[in-house]
């Protein structure tokens, strides 16, 4: 039996990083030791995080209802088969989130399905015939360090569609926050949304004008779908190109010195808020007991 | 049709991989869900009770010990 081989995403024998996706660069803008603990070092909290494990699980439902609908299946048949394989890729699952668990996820899903299933904007159907759903892309750029190779851009998207004449990146986003102005003027700017549209328009060479958020706030006893939009232009799509080489120059200096420095003016929501409030002589005992090594790698498609 | 909320509970601790795509436990837990969407679109149980605000007149202060 042939071993699967897991390419890294550094330059071998070395911690300069050449394949990027959204999550390894939002830690290296947020914070240079962010992306050390995280990227480098691969410390990842203890605690499984529900958010993820949840998200996960409404976009697999999603994907696999427009997969049945591409293969013919009516809107209740699709519908069907995804509460079937949502009950059981959760039957492990404890319900220790009111707001997020298998009875709010089997609602959410089934709740968007029948709000958006005669949705306008149409998945696009890639040329094999599959419908364009969770499609991991792989980028190479035309500059990178001066050891190895250029740099890559990578990453998952979860939908191509066409809307009102326009196409787009549609990625949905689960929230237990209230859907308002504020939660979607958020990504704009946004690193992740960027990256999307400027990744659509070279890998899948088609003219993308920008995402749109489909978010579902999930509360308690109920769930609510709002619709964003936020659009890209060609200037900023140059500019947030502009400073990905200037930050990416950045981090080689830190790799050259083997030194990720902190901004501290970014600790608020951090996850190493308790780490880096701590003497650095004892940073390290820390991180050892309250996080377990797991190595973030762009390269392993979904 | 209504189904009792209890319906799902139970269907929820069954062995899914018992469960079938057009068996009545999927048909149930759907059309229990599609029934709580058409509540919740109308309004049913999702009024949230809006507590009042009382206007503080200068009289109030008095009772602030400023």
């Amino acid at each position: 039996m042939e071993a699967t081989t897991i390419v890294s995403p550094f330059v071998e024998g070395t911690k300069l990083q050449y394949a990027w996706d959204s999550t390894s660069l939002t830690w290296l803008k947020e914070c240079p030791r962010k992306y050390q603990y995280s990227m480098i070092d691969g410390y990842q909290s203890k605690m499984k995080s529900i958010d993820l494990d949840f998200g996960s699980a409404y976009h697999s439902g999603i994907e696999l209802y427009e997969h049945c609908r591409q293969a013919g299946d009516d809107h209740d048949t699709a519908l069907s088969e995804v509460v079937l394989a949502a009950l059981r890729s959760t039957r492990t699952w404890t319900n220790d989130d009111p707001n997020k668990n298998r009875e709010t996820l089997l609602r959410s899903l089934i709740w968007y399905l029948e709000e958006f299933h005669e949705d306008n904007a149409k998945t696009l159907v890639l040329a094999n015939g599959r419908p364009a759903v969770e499609l991991s892309f792989k980028m190479q750029l035309d500059f990178g360090p001066e050891i190895g190779p250029n740099y890559i851009l990578c990453g998952h998207i979860d939908r191509l569609v066409e809307f009102i004449g326009q196409r787009y990146v549609l990625d949905h986003k689960t929230t237990k926050n209230t859907l308002s102005p504020a939660y979607f003027s958020g990504f704009e700017p946004n690193n992740q949304m960027t990256l999307y549209t400027f990744a659509s328009k070279v890998v899948f060479a088609t003219l993308v004008k920008g995402v749109i958020i489909d978010a579902a706030q999930i509360a308690v006893g109920f769930t609510r779908f709002e619709r964003g939009v936020t659009l890209r232009t060609e200037g900023q799509l140059e500019e947030w190109l502009n400073d990905l080489k200037s930050l990416l120059r950045r981090n080689e200096e830190y790799v050259a010195v083997n030194y990720w420095p902190m901004n501290d003016t970014s600790c608020r929501i951090c996850q190493f808020k308790k780490i880096c409030s701590k003497d650095p002589k004892v940073r390290q005992m820390f991180l050892d007991a309250d996080f377990e090594r797991r190595q973030w790698n762009p390269l392993i498609p979904r | 049709m209504t189904l009792s909320p209890t319906e799902i509970n139970r269907i929820m601790e069954l062995d899914p991989l018992e469960l079938t795509r057009d068996g009545p436990e999927i048909q149930a837990l759907i059309a229990i869900y599609r029934e709580r969407r058409t509540q919740y679109k109308s309004g049913v149980k999702t009024e949230k009770v809006k507590t009042e605000k009382k206007l503080l007149s200068l009289d109030d202060l008095g009772d602030l010990n400023l």
